[in-house]
């Protein structure tokens, strides 16, 4: 029995790594701003959008294509959440709370994807919701998804698309 | 002098006329009650608390009544008071027991702002005392029933109660109430506890209340140091798990589940602090009880070697 | 009125702020401030911001260049959307001040 009690960790590397299993935040760069409520800890930090974007349904010529993003582009690196993912903190919506339920299920990093089928060319490869093998079904042919940078995403519990197993 | 030390007539006469007081760790209450169902049963089950001297003063006044006019008769109802107020919705006379153990609940968890109150459960053995923080569903007081049934010292089922002024952990060793399955994992656990009878289809489901062994209770002015804290949840079928969690999370986890953090704000941020650094945090996940409770006697045991 | 839309703004730290009770553990600050009686939760970054801020008043981006050199990254590496956001948010709590053009020439 005694091998289940693991030891306190008291090294500093491992007191690093433990601590990086807490609170979503501490990973990340992007500065966390919780407070403390009754019951909960409140989510009284946001992290705003790069990006929203619709993908190319599964019939047109390149599914799963991220399209029409605004404000600005989404880059490799990127990370995509299906829509209504995320809880907006603001009344623009352009912001979204860190404490949104992030997870691998609802989120994929952006990536470069060439598609066998297609020629190569300016439109070819291009960018999706999934990896270099291709769109997560679950994202081709969505309206509103949402874009987030790397960081943000990180400081919201997700890991970057370079950084998954 | 205990309960069990008056008879059933006079515990009734005490109940219906100026009232029963009776001693609960750091409170004194005095109970009313004009139900002779309520009356049998706190005979039964309150029968080793110790009443307090006759000069002592009630921190509440609390009563559990079939009200005035029709219900008091027709779809029988009681209702719990604190201080002549009725803060709650009646609930059916079958269900005055656990109505008034609930209410009871509720002063402590309103009014004992004097005191830092966590939400967890508590026991102690050989003057270190194990705390469980863990939100309803999670298993704790079947937990902590298994424990005080396996040697340990129940120190609350229901409140962490800390004394600001030494960061000690003052004993509320009250009936632990079982809810659903419970029930019966505790009867066929340790068929020697004394339980109370199921009450069914409460807003809890059924419950049913668990009588601390009396040597909790005779030792419920005797306060213990806090040195571990233990977040169980209990999960059919899991292997079990012991594993250390990270100070800061255990701080989070342990006020965010107060019941008056914010009441006592710089207070509870020094006492959280305090006790989060003077003790080693766990998470534990557990299907079977034999299991959890012989993990937490070994983490016991980890501190006399 | 707070200067989160105005990214150019100087920022100081707050009297509130000066007397926060800090409570380290590991990468994560659990912070009393008590002018609100509330406990915040701060990462390495949000500490290193108002740390930034103890030594005088500064423009979110100087804030971001000495927390990103501070955190030993890149100069740009971090968003300044959420130091934009940070501040807000901070300012919002009472912890930092917007400092005026004359108070920031001053």
């Amino acid at each position: 029995m005694s091998e289940m009690i693991k030891e306190q960790e008291t090294s500093s590397e491992h007191e690093d790594v433990a601590r990086r299993r807490l609170i979503r935040g501490v990973v990340a760069l992007a500065p966390l701003v919780l407070t403390l409520r009754s019951g909960a800890l409140a989510a009284a930090s946001c992290t705003g959008l790069k990006a929203t974007a619709n993908t190319r349904p599964s019939s047109a010529a390149r599914p799963g294509r991220i399209v029409n993003a605004t404000p600005a582009d989404p880059v490799v690196g990127d990370v995509c959440v299906l829509p209504n993912e995320l809880t907006a903190c603001d009344t623009s919506q352009t912001k979204v709370l860190t404490s949104s339920n992030l997870t691998t299920a609802n989120s994929e990093p952006v990536s470069l994807y060439t598609n066998p089928n297609l020629p190569l060319n300016n439109n070819n490869p291009y960018l999706v919701c999934g990896s270099s093998s291709g769109p997560n079904p679950a994202f081709i042919g969505k309206n509103n998804i949402a874009i987030l940078s790397s960081q943000s995403a990180s400081s919201m519990g997700v890991a970057s698309g370079s950084n998954r197993g | 002098m205990i309960v069990g030390d008056l008879s059933r007539r006079e515990l009734g006469k005490r109940l219906a006329g100026d009232g029963l007081a009776l001693q609960l760790g750091p409170f004194n209450l005095t109970i009313r009650s004009n139900l002779d169902s309520f009356a049998s049963l706190a005979h039964q089950l309150y029968e080793p608390y110790p009443l307090p001297d006759a000069e002592a003063i009630s921190d509440f006044h609390v009563q559990i009544s079939a009200p005035r006019g029709l219900r008091r008769w027709v779809r029988r109802q009681a209702c719990f008071g604190v201080d002549g107020q009725f803060p709650f919705a009646p609930y059916t006379v079958e269900h005055a027991f656990p109505a008034l153990e609930w209410g009871i609940n509720w002063c402590v968890a309103t009014r004992a702002h004097h005191l830092l109150l966590l939400h967890s459960a508590g026991v102690e053995r050989n003057g270190r005392a194990i705390l469980f923080p863990a939100s309803p569903g999670h298993g704790k007081s079947t937990l902590c029933t298994a424990l005080v049934h396996s040697g340990w010292r129940l120190l609350s089922d229901e409140f962490g109660v800390v004394r600001p002024e030494d960061g000690l952990l003052l004993p509320l060793p009250r009936l632990i109430p079982l809810k659903n399955e419970s029930i019966e994992v505790i009867r066929k656990f340790r068929p020697e506890a004394i339980i109370g009878p199921s009450f069914l289809e409460t807003r809890k489901g059924t419950v049913a209340h668990v009588q601390p062994p009396v040597n909790s209770i005779r030792r419920a002015q005797e306060p213990a140091r806090p040195r571990w804290f233990v977040f169980p949840r209990w999960v059919a079928d899991a292997p079990l798990t012991l594993e250390p969690i990270p100070k800061s999370q255990a701080f989070l986890m342990v006020a965010t589940n107060a019941f008056n953090y914010e009441v006592l704000d710089e207070i509870a941020f020094r006492l959280v602090t305090e006790m989060v650094r003077s003790c080693d945090s766990y998470s534990l996940i557990y299907s079977d009880l034999d299991e959890a409770v012989s993990a937490l006697d070994e983490l016991s045991r980890t501190d006399d070697v | 009125m707070t200067c989160y839309t105005a990214r150019a703004e100087t920022f100081i730290l707050s009297p509130a702020g000066n007397s926060i009770q800090w409570q380290e553990w590991g990468d994560v600050h659990i912070v009393y401030q008590p002018s609100s009686a509330e406990t915040h939760v701060f990462n390495e970054t949000t500490a290193l911001i108002l740390k930034c801020l103890k030594q005088g008043s500064r423009s979110i981006q100087a804030v971001k260049d000495w927390t990103e050199n501070a955190l030993e990254v890149g100069q740009g590496d971090l968003a300044t959307d959420d130091f934009v956001f940070a501040t807000m948010r901070l300012e919002e709590l009472g912890l930092i001040e917007c400092l005026d053009d004359a108070s920031a020439v001053q």
